[in-house]
């Protein structure tokens, strides 16, 4: 059985580079296989344009029928703004990304 | 007391509050150390103590806090993890500034040399995000204080729902939308939903657009204009709208309905609403179901009522119509009732002497308006009993600690309300117990998975009414008592004859004797068997009793049974020659004539009497009280049941029921043990309260008698 790959979210991720994260998920969810896992522990800055991207190919992933797992653990600072922005709950030693889309199962553990 | 002096007075009142607060905050954030709420209110508590405590001049106070603030403002960004570090130092923080309080913001050399240390440790916390501190001395200058950081408490007063759609180039004009939600939740409470419906696919996404939008939920005591400024980049009315939410609830208290919710924000019509109603499902369901509404504008509804539950619960619990009255002021008026209890009395009793039938029935009205006015006023000085038990958690947290032992406290029936008085003298005697509960109960966590025992011990305060009185617990799952060393050691110190026939509580009961102690090495935190006698002493003071249980290697249970108040009580009144005399109510089981029992057998000299089928002792209050006059050929017999024997005292003449209203006998009478107090009668005149728990002792070791 094929071990599904993880990708390693890089320490910043914006409006600067968000065209080639972009470009990263399309590949991981044409080459790879569900559940997709992305790790958020190297990650220290996170936009709201990177937001986007992400919740496209969260959305994307469930339309194939497949799932993201989230990784982590999240910087406290990132994972506070994103918490605010309300992109995110932790809910004890879990962590709901993307509260809209919950009911879709993308729930990960934080490590 | 002039308006300063008042103003430091409330503040240090308000602060102190404040403080207990912030220690309950630390030690659930200890817990859970990612609750933001509670991450922010603490940033709060420092804010609000240093506001005031720059309006009152309390000039250490307000930079020390300030400091505190500052780092605390590094753990609200997330800039520095809440752990348990920052946790002891928090702590420490809430001690020191209560120290600084009590000694009115001018600290001695010693206390500024701590507060000094503290801001060391506080800037290497922060490191190297903090400038570096500035030790407090006697002339540190004052900060200015806006005048928004005043002592009033955050009530929420205004509540704000924002739409705010950023413009699609947001991005390219160099604005980050995420960064002013931090901003707002200075203001005060935020809740926000985010809307991520238009986000189109990922293959059709334009990376440089801003496709999400947000309601936003403030509540605050600022006005709208903070709110702007917060967006002052918003460059046309469309990006963001802003309406203040009116009712937070119903007039009936109840909290708005999803359904009203949707209807108000022009979702759903009320026909749709009514339609919705009539199905069996959840009101969102269907609407979502039917496409009436989008799950995202559903669960914005959803989060809308979230917040304004939270935001009215808050002000019910704040608020709730309460004013801050002094115990001086209260104590004073229930003095006063009781005056007017004492008058009434006397009134009923002139009003029958005249004959006359309507001043006698003015007189029971009277009476009968006093009664209200007495339970009215007692209950004034009722409360809960929760927060001395939360005053509790800081002890076996730090003790805990100390002692390298895992310990839960845990409490039960905290709205269960008592005389603040009570309370107040409880609080000594619990903090005994507790630590004794820590220090000898509760074992090492080795010794207790080694008896196949959760390694997490457990203390448990519960409180309950029963019967009229108030029921205290404190429960151990620790190692118990060991009876037989308990039994040995009072052999040894002969406060017991090795023969003697004792039941199981009776041995248990011995914990509470004058210098008995069990503890094999005496810790800085009890074992000294000093305090025990003490707690019992101050129980039995408070007209209460004590019941131990325990099963060894399993628990020790402590329940102490108290009257609700110590301000009045019911009391029997019992005549000797020409004097009157108060039992409380509640020790009298019942009352007898002499005659019958001197029938059923006793010996008129004798001191024992046959009563429900068992052997009574009684004794006669008149030489025990140095009367020396002959008695009535009628004497009554009253039945006295305390927490540890059955006892008869013989008096002249039971008189009656009689609402007593306690008065202090003053140093002059501290050695009179037999009286717990005085009360003024109807008459004017002055009948003593007995004391029946130490009576019915002082009785037996006067006698020599046992049980």
């Amino acid at each position: 059985m094929t071990r599904a790959k993880e990708f390693k979210l890089p320490v910043i991720i914006s409006i600067q580079n968000v065209t080639e994260l972009k470009k990263q998920f399309i590949d991981l969810l044409e080459t790879g296989k569900s559940p997709w896992t992305v790790d958020w522990s190297a990650c220290q800055k996170c936009d709201l344009a990177a937001l986007q991207v992400m919740v496209a190919f969260v959305k994307e992933a469930e339309r194939k029928g497949g799932e993201v797992r989230f990784t982590g653990p999240l910087d406290p600072n990132l994972s506070q703004s994103i918490e605010l922005a309300n992109f995110l709950t932790i809910k004890g030693n879990r962590t709901v990304f993307f509260d809209q889309l919950k009911n879709g199962g993308v729930v990960c553990e934080s490590r | 007391v002039n308006p300063g002096d008042k103003l430091k007075n409330v503040f240090k009142e308000e602060a102190g509050e404040l403080l207990d607060q912030l220690e309950g905050y630390l030690l659930d954030l200890e817990k859970d150390p990612d609750n933001q709420e509670n991450i922010n209110a603490v940033f709060r508590v420092m804010h609000t103590i240093k506001g005031s405590a720059g309006m009152v001049g309390y000039q250490n106070t307000n930079l020390f806090t300030h400091k505190i603030e500052d780092a605390f403002d590094m753990v609200r960004k997330g800039k520095i993890p809440f752990n348990k570090e920052i946790a002891d130092l928090s702590l420490e923080v809430r001690d020191l500034i209560t120290q600084l309080l009590a000694v009115e913001d001018d600290p001695d050399d010693e206390l500024k040399a701590l507060l000094s240390d503290c801001l060391k440790k506080v800037d290497v916390m922060v490191k190297p995000g903090m400038p570096e501190v500035v030790p407090i001395t006697d002339k540190t200058e004052p900060l200015t204080v806006p005048v928004r950081e005043s002592a009033k408490p955050e009530r929420y007063e205004n509540n704000f729902c924002l739409k705010f759609r950023p413009p699609e180039d947001v991005f390219l004009r160099g604005i980050r939308p995420l960064s002013h939600f931090d901003e707002l939740q200075v203001l005060g409470i935020v809740t926000v939903v985010s809307h991520l419906d238009n986000i189109p696919p990922l293959k059709d996404i334009r990376e440089e657009l801003c496709y999400t939008s947000w309601e936003i939920f403030v509540s605050t005591d600022e006005d709208r204009s903070s709110i702007e400024k917060v967006f002052k980049f918003v460059s046309s009315p469309d990006e963001l709208k802003i309406q203040q939410i009116q009712d937070v609830r119903f007039a009936d208290g109840e909290t708005k309905k999803l359904g009203q919710i949707l209807e108000e924000k022009g979702l759903i019509t009320k026909e749709e609403l009514e339609t919705a109603l009539k199905s069996q499902k959840r009101i969102g369901e269907v609407l979502v179901e039917e496409n009436r509404v989008s799950r995202s504008d559903l669960e914005a509804a959803l989060k809308e009522q979230e917040h304004l539950k939270k935001i009215s619960d808050r002000k019910a619990a704040s608020t709730s119509g309460s004013i801050r009255v002094g115990t001086e002021r209260l104590d004073k008026f229930v003095n006063l009732v009781g005056e007017l209890v004492t008058l009434s009395a006397r009134l009923d009793q002139v009003a029958r002497k005249t004959g006359d039938m309507e001043l006698e029935s003015v007189a029971e009205n009277l009476q009968r308006l006093m009664e209200d006015l007495r339970d009215s006023a007692l209950g004034i000085r009722m409360v809960p009993i929760g927060e001395a038990f939360n005053s509790f958690r800081r002890l076996v947290r730090d003790l805990s600690l100390e002692l390298g032992k895992q310990i839960r406290l845990e409490t039960e029936g905290g709205d269960t309300e008592l005389d603040k008085t009570v309370i107040d003298r409880l609080q000594d005697p619990l903090m005994h117990l507790i630590r004794n509960s820590l220090d000898h109960g509760i074992e090492s966590p080795a010794r207790r998975s080694a008896a196949g025992k959760n390694p997490e011990g457990t203390i448990t305060l519960s409180a309950k009414h029963a019967g009229g009185n108030f029921v205290l617990t404190i429960h151990d799952d620790g190692a118990g008592l060991n009876k037989e060393r308990i039994h040995k050691k009072a052999v040894e110190k002969g406060l017991v004859s090795k023969d003697a026939n004792l039941s199981d509580e009776d041995i248990y009961k011995m914990i509470f004797m004058s210098g008995f102690s069990t503890a094999e090495i005496v810790s800085r935190v009890s074992g000294r068997g000093v305090g025990m006698d003490v707690v019992k002493r101050e129980i039995d003071s408070l007209g209460g009793h004590i019941s131990v249980t325990s099963r060894e290697g399993e628990f020790t249970k402590l329940s102490f049974t108290l009257p609700l108040t110590m301000a009045i009580i019911d009391g029997l009144l019992v005549r000797v020659e020409e004097d009157f005399y108060i039992i409380p109510l509640a020790s009298v089981e019942s009352c007898l004539d002499m005659e019958e029992v001197m029938k059923s057998g006793a010996d008129k000299e004798g001191d024992i009497i046959q009563y429900r089928g068992h052997f009574m002792p009684f004794f006669r209050l008149r030489p025990f009280l140095n009367y020396s006059t002959e008695p009535p050929e009628q004497e009554q017999v009253v039945v006295i049941r305390t927490e540890d024997s059955l006892y008869g005292i013989v008096v002249d003449q039971v008189m009656g029921d009689h609402q007593t209203v306690i008065k202090n006998l003053g140093k002059t009478f501290k050695d009179a043990r037999s009286f717990s107090g005085a009360s003024i009668l109807g008459s004017g005149q002055v009948a003593l309260i007995l004391n029946v728990t130490i009576l019915g002792r002082l009785w037996q070791e006067s006698t020599g008698s046992g049980k």
